[in-house]
């Protein structure tokens, strides 16, 4: 058997590179997009822990079984029907998405131990905490930076008098609202004196961390034992880019380059990695000033791409060697 | 902020110097840039990178200092260098070319001929050929051209990207034009030669219409050496070291239909109408220019352009020397001077040789 199952959305190019190398491997590729949900007849067995994808265009069955090596990149097993979708009242609809994603989540954990190898979680993506990652990143050895989540006025002051400066960002993902008329989202600010003299004496619970004065930032993207480590150099060091590496300027954008994890780090990052209990993740640390690792957050499902490209590492060459070795194992 | 004399210095690894026989360019391949720098200023780089500047001073006498520092405040305000207590943790860029399949792209050429595009697109499929060129050398109307793109519509093809070429022709007019990139998201520009003046339309998401008053007459007007032309990325950078920079991982079908490496070169390895693509390339001699590289090219391995340049092996100042300088380049690495490859009087007898059309 040389089936490889992707679960993938349609417009992921690193999903695209990885199927290459698989097919010059020799491999037979069975590649899911989540949006495609209108496309299949999807069932669960639950006592073997087997999911059945029948596309009702072509009718071929894709199995996901126990002699399936499948890598999950993106979004999830296409369950949904999408013409339901939206059709409900607000509440069912709220319901159902509840109840439904309980399955796929359940789905995702129980296929992590039936396929024959399986990487990669939507799961993972959708429970993860930023305040428990910090939490176990300090018991695998990391500095972090100091962190409360307060709705205390009186406290923040004291944070901020303690640290001078600090940094705000969501507590689950960017901070970003949308509608119709207007787009608006920001990343990492930071906590000016005037911000915290607006808020009452008792607001909504927000995350503060101090800031911390770094050389350069270093992505880590994780595949089974595999690591990738690349140095971000913001510019310029004092001013814009320095809270927030997304924000990248135009006439100095930032320098990336391959980096070597020094071996104690490299432990670490492998040790968060089982506390978490995920196989494959990015990781984004800061070196500061005091020649220090401090961990910010983990990604379970981010992109790679551009780590790939800037370092020419070849992760997609390297990730389908792993996944045809699962194969033939 | 001034450079620090007492902490090691890193060169960035995606800055990259590389030497030539009278000065050196320092390839800035993240930024698409290049800085001329002197040669001693590249050999100090090569031997000291991840070592402190005042290890330098000290290795050399007190005339130099002044010129060193120059130097590096120079490499500091632009970004090519950091200090860091760790350089060991920075290692280079690996000189590494990998590609999934053999074929990266194909030259398509057209001059009133009769092979079918059809034929020509599937084989195309078969070697897994991601981006295309198509080069009308005879006037074409957009509706055929539109009938020749909708052959490359299919969903699941693997090619990404579409160039076409075409003569300027009256009748096609901008908005016609413009509906043909709409038609076929693959498209990234259409090129519109010998026309009345050089003008640019980006069409958002689409591609972007290129007007420009230079002509094409066919495949001998390739092959052109130019500052303009080069590539300063770390895909062609590292290809070029292991690769030839103009002919690795090519395929091409001329006018008359003949399977080649490059359609300006005269060998060939069947036609079209009666071979397949895959058999061409399995001749033991389709790839073997592949592997020249500049660091191997008679006078391109003492220019410092050599790892961002094009190549060309189709049209050399020596005919019968494979590893011969390009004809078509006017630049001289021994002086740094660009001159007009064309009037030089001493390739005369080789453009004659190849039969070359002047404009």
């Amino acid at each position: 058997m040389n089936e490889v199952v992707i679960i993938s959305e349609r417009l992921d190019k690193s999903t695209d590179l990885v199927i290459e190398w698989l097919t010059t491997f020799g491999c037979n590729v069975q590649r899911i997009n989540y949006e495609d949900a209108n496309d299949y007849h999807v069932s669960f067995f639950v006592e073997n822990g087997f999911v059945q994808l029948e596309s009702k265009i072509t009718e071929k069955i894709v199995l996901i079984s126990n002699m399936t090596v499948v890598w999950h990149r993106r979004g999830y097993i296409p369950f949904r029907p999408k013409s339901y979708r939206k059709t409900h009242h607000i509440m069912i609809e709220g319901f159902l998405e509840n109840d439904i994603g309980n399955a796929i989540k359940g789905i995702d954990l129980i296929l992590q131990h039936t396929a024959k190898y399986y990487i990669g979680s939507w799961f993972k993506e959708k429970e993860t905490y930023k305040i428990l990652n910090l939490h176990l990143a300090k018991k695998a050895g990391f500095k972090i930076p100091k962190t409360i989540v307060t709705n205390c006025k009186t406290e923040l002051q004291a944070f901020k008098d303690e640290y001078e400066n600090i940094i705000s960002k969501g507590l689950d993902r960017m901070i970003l609202f949308t509608t119709n008329e207007f787009s608006a989202g920001k990343g990492t600010f930071m906590v000016t004196q005037e911000m915290i003299d607006t808020l009452p004496s008792h607001f909504e619970p927000t995350l503060f961390q101090n800031c911390i004065y770094k050389l350069y930032e270093v992505r880590i993207f994780i595949f089974d034992t595999h690591l990738f480590s690349m140095a971000i150099f913001s510019y310029p060091f004092e001013g814009k880019t320095r809270v927030d590496v997304r924000e990248d300027i135009k006439e100095r954008p930032n320098r990336c380059i391959p980096y070597i994890l020094p071996k104690t780090i490299d432990e670490q990052i492998r040790k968060f990695m089982k506390f978490v209990d995920m196989k494959t993740g990015s990781i984004d640390l800061i070196v500061g000033t005091d020649q220090e690792y401090y961990f910010l957050e983990v990604n379970p499902m981010g992109q790679f791409d551009w780590v790939s490209g800037l370092c020419n590492y070849n992760i997609e060459y390297t990730i389908a060697n792993l996944l045809t070795q699962k194969c033939y194992e | 902020m001034s450079i620090k004399l007492n902490i090691p210095f890193k060169l960035f690894a995606d800055c990259i110097p590389v030497k030539g026989a009278n000065r050196g360019v320092l390839c800035d391949l993240q930024r698409s840039n290049i800085e001329f720098i002197p040669n001693s200023l590249c050999d100090l780089l090569h031997k000291y990178d991840g070592y402190e500047i005042s290890s330098i001073l000290r290795d050399h006498t007190k005339n130099d200092h002044e010129t060193i520092i120059e130097y590096f405040d120079f490499l500091y305000a632009n970004d090519f260098i950091f200090f860091t207590k760790t350089p060991n943790l920075f290692p280079p860029i690996k000189m590494e070319y990998k590609t999934a399949f053999e074929i990266t792209n194909a030259i398509i050429d057209f001059n009133k001929s009769s092979y079918d595009f059809k034929k020509v697109f599937s084989e195309l499929e078969k070697v897994s050929c991601k981006h295309i060129q198509l080069r009308f050398f005879s006037k074409i109307q957009s509706n055929e051209l539109a009938s020749i793109i909708n052959l490359l519509n299919r969903k699941s093809s693997i090619i990404q990207n579409i160039k076409i070429f075409i003569p300027y022709n009256l009748q096609n007019t901008k908005n016609n034009l413009e509906k043909l990139l709409k038609k076929n998201g693959r498209i990234s520009n259409i090129i519109i030669y010998n026309a009345p003046k050089t003008e640019v339309y980006n069409i958002k998401y689409q591609g972007k219409l290129l007007y420009t008053i230079k002509n094409i007459i066919d495949e001998r007007s390739c092959g052109i050496i130019n500052a303009n032309n080069f590539v300063i990325n770390s895909n062609n950078f590292i290809e070029s070291k292991k690769y030839n920079s103009c002919l690795n991982g090519k395929i091409s079908i001329d006018a008359l239909g003949y399977i080649k490496n490059c359609p300006s070169i005269s060998e060939h390895y069947g036609n079209i109408q009666n071979n397949t693509l895959k058999d061409a390339l399995s001749h033991k001699d389709f790839k073997k220019y592949w592997n020249i590289t500049k660091d191997e090219i008679d006078i391109c391995k003492d220019c410092e352009f050599r790892y961002i340049c094009t190549d060309c092996r189709a049209y050399r100042e020596n005919p019968k020397d494979e590893f011969s300088k390009p004809l078509k380049c006017g630049y001289n690495p021994y002086t740094n001077e660009w001159s007009e490859w064309s009037t030089n009087p001493l390739k005369h007898e080789t453009i004659k040789y190849y039969n070359l059309i002047l404009d």
